[in-house]
């Protein structure tokens, strides 16, 4: 199975990056890479995930990452924080496969 | 029955009793915030490090209830939520307090309950240092939690309780945890203030998404409506009900959706799944469209994933965009408040009599049957006509085992906080706490807790708490001498290879209540059901009806493991 990358904006409050790792392994995915860069206010994640099984997708895991406290932003593709302002993740489709 | 006197453990009081002013210490800070938020009961146990919070409850206007076991602290603020549509509350000391609440605090997550668990945590500088009664609460529920907040600021609780709140609340509801630590709890606060409370409102479903959906309904031949637990946490009961008596189309409910629609309804067949009817599994075998309201496809509604209708398109409605797609696509979604959703489908009657007319032929063929053979009770019958008999204000708090799948087949539901039950979790011991959370939460309701004598033993030392508190809860006890459902999968799927599962060494349980000072009496006979169901509803305070029942009774119908929904088992 392919590693895909997920970039995530989040909050810096206690316990938010294991709550965002535990949340990828918890769902059936393993972390291949992190990527945390320093910063002053909001952090930004960047994971390389790949799926234990071929039942998890990468859409699931995005919108269980996405409604976690906290988290302002998911995407995947890599973004920077500079113009993160307003940008937020692109609409749940309302068309799914 | 009263309450028990309390004895005056204080000793010669202060000439202070005037009422508390304004919060001086980060425990009455708690306190002052819980208040704000509208927080009347809250269930708990102390110990050390939430000693602080303890001492700043006297006085302060919040109602604790004082459990014999943190677990069922847990249960009975989650039931107290689920009756209420409030978040619950619940306390415990750090360490072994802490770990206690984790089950009840997981049962929340798993059936999306809203609650809010306050743990004390050794003081801030030992937090690391394997501290005595320390553990990382903070950690080890962050499966099982929707957020959880440890305190590192006294100034910071009145923004931290207002969050826990709200999220606790807003959109897919669920348990909140608060670690406090034993320092901040105890430390001088100046000038901070409880914030205001705020629950976000749904999202919007988008116009389009329900275009496609109504646009998709006028052509199917064969819809059936899926309702799960999110109709009523939605608050959509009223618009599905309504909708459904327009639309006519036939429904089905997950254990967690009973109720949503009253169980006599005209279109209603009952619970799909594992142990659902029959006609039930059928229709959805056979349907062209599921129009899923606020359920999540669970392995215990669906059976074989692949097998489960096979037919039907999806259109899924549910709050949380995350549970769409995650275990079977959907045709078209549509995210949002449900509620709304439900009430912009045109409501008029489908043209799809054929099909009405084939799911009313099913109803009919597939009706249970309540003429068992023996003289004994029938636990099935027994659930029947006790439901039927307390009417419109009856609540069922269900253990697990046999007795819950009796329950949710059996029972008439007249609205969805009727049914009270571990879903999700299937945590044994659940039954009386929660039918204490209830009762307290809903005075003026019939609340009987149905249990087995296997999941009685996990929480029976809350009868203390129902005696102390005099709450009137009824309990209905099925006993048949074993982990009855463990003792039907191995006699179906082990051979009858029966292992660790007879309990023919149980107590008199009538006995145990009694010493409990609750009343209690017990029947085996059919005759004597109708005068034991009498005995319960005209008795004022907490009763106990200890029923022996056939220790090899199953529960039919049941979809082997691994198995389609369409390949029932029926005895
Ligand atoms: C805490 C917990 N432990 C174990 C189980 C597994 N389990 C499910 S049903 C059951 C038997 C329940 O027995 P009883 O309460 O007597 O109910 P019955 O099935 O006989 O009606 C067991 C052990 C569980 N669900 N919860």
């Amino acid at each position: 199975m392919n590693t895909q990358t997920l970039s995530v904006e989040l909050q810096p409050a206690e316990g938010a990056v294991l709550r965002l790792i535990g949340l990828v392994e918890r769902r059936g995915f393993e972390v291949r890479s992190i990527n945390l860069p320093a910063s002053t206010g909001s952090l930004r994640l960047d994971l390389g995930v790949r799926a234990r099984d071929t039942a998890r997708t990468i859409e699931t895991l995005h919108r269980q990452i996405k409604r976690l406290s906290g988290v302002c932003r998911v995407s995947e593709t890599p973004f920077t924080l500079t113009n993160s302002q307003g940008g937020g993740d692109e609409q749940n489709q309302h068309k799914s496969a | 029955m009263n309450a028990i006197p309390k004895p005056d453990l204080a000793p010669p009081a202060a000439p202070d009793s005037a009422p508390k002013g304004a919060p001086k210490t980060g425990a009455e800070l708690v306190v002052a915030c819980l208040r704000a938020q509208g927080v009347e009961m809250v269930f708990g146990y102390p110990g050390g490090a939430i000693m602080p919070l303890y001492d700043a409850i006297p006085g302060s206007g919040l109602k604790h209830i004082l459990v014999r076991h943190e677990q069922a602290a847990a249960f009975a603020a989650d039931a107290y939520a689920r009756a209420t549509g409030k978040a619950g509350v619940c306390l415990a000391t750090s360490g072994p307090g802490a770990t206690n609440l984790l089950t009840g605090i997981a049962n929340a997550f798993m059936d999306s309950v809203p609650m809010i668990a306050i743990t004390g945590q050794v003081p801030s500088s030992l937090i690391g240092t394997d501290a005595f009664q320390e553990v990382d609460i903070f950690g080890m529920t962050m499966p099982v939690v929707k957020h959880s907040f440890l305190v590192r600021k006294a100034e910071d609780i009145p923004d931290i309780i207002a969050q826990a709140f709200a999220i606790a609340t807003s959109g897919r509801p669920g348990p909140v945890l608060i670690d406090l630590p034993k320092d901040i709890a105890q430390s001088p606060i100046t000038k901070a203030r409880p914030a205001p409370r705020a629950k976000a409102a749904p999202k919007p479903y988008t116009a389009e998404a329900l275009a496609d959906a109504i646009a998709m309904i006028g052509q199917a031949k064969r819809p059936v409506l899926y309702v799960g637990g999110g109709v009523a946490k939605a608050g959509a009961v009223e618009a599905l009900r309504r909708y459904n008596m327009l639309a006519g189309i036939p429904a089905v409910a997950t254990l967690t959706g009973l109720g949503a629609l009253p169980t006599n309804s005209k279109d209603f067949y009952g619970m799909l799944g594992m142990h659902g009817s029959k006609a039930a599994n059928t229709l959805v075998q056979e349907a062209d469209l599921l129009l899923v309201c606020g359920a999540r496809f669970d392995d215990r509604a669906t059976g074989k994933p692949d097998a489960f209708a096979p037919h039907a398109k999806i259109i899924h409605f549910d709050c949380d965009p995350a549970e769409i797609g995650k275990l079977r696509a959907a045709d078209i979604a549509v995210p949002g408040d449900l509620k709304a959703a439900l009430e912009g489908l045109p409501a008029h009657i489908l043209d799809i009599s054929p099909w009405r007319e084939r799911a009313r032929n099913l109803g009919q063929k597939h009706a249970f049957d309540y003429n068992a053979p023996g003289a004994g009770i029938f636990a099935p019958a027994f659930l029947k006509r006790l439901s039927e008999a307390a009417g419109d204000n009856f609540v069922a708090a269900c253990d697990v085992g046999q007795h819950q799948m009796w329950v949710a087949q059996h029972c008439r539901f007249s609205r969805p906080e009727a049914h009270l039950t571990s879903a999700g979790l299937g945590a044994m011991g659940y039954g009386i706490p929660a039918g204490m959370g209830a009762k307290l939460a809903r005075p003026d309701d019939c609340v009987v807790t149905i249990t087995g004598d296997g999941s009685i033993m996990m929480n029976i030392q809350e009868l203390a708490t129902l005696r102390r508190y005099g709450i009137n809860l009824k309990i209905v006890l099925f006993d048949n001498a074993t982990l009855g459902l463990v003792r039907q999968w191995q006699e179906l799927f082990y051979e009858g290879n029966f292992s660790e599962i007879d309990l023919y060494d149980n107590p008199d349980f009538a006995d145990v209540a009694r010493a409990f000072g609750i009343e209690a009496f017990t029947v085996s006979r059919r005759e004597q059901m109708d005068g034991a169901i009498a005995r319960l509803l005209a008795t004022t305070g907490p009763v106990l009806a200890h029923v022996h029942i056939n220790p090899r009774e199953n529960v039919w119908p049941l979809v082997p493991p691994g198995k389609s929904n369409i390949d029932m088992m029926e005895h």
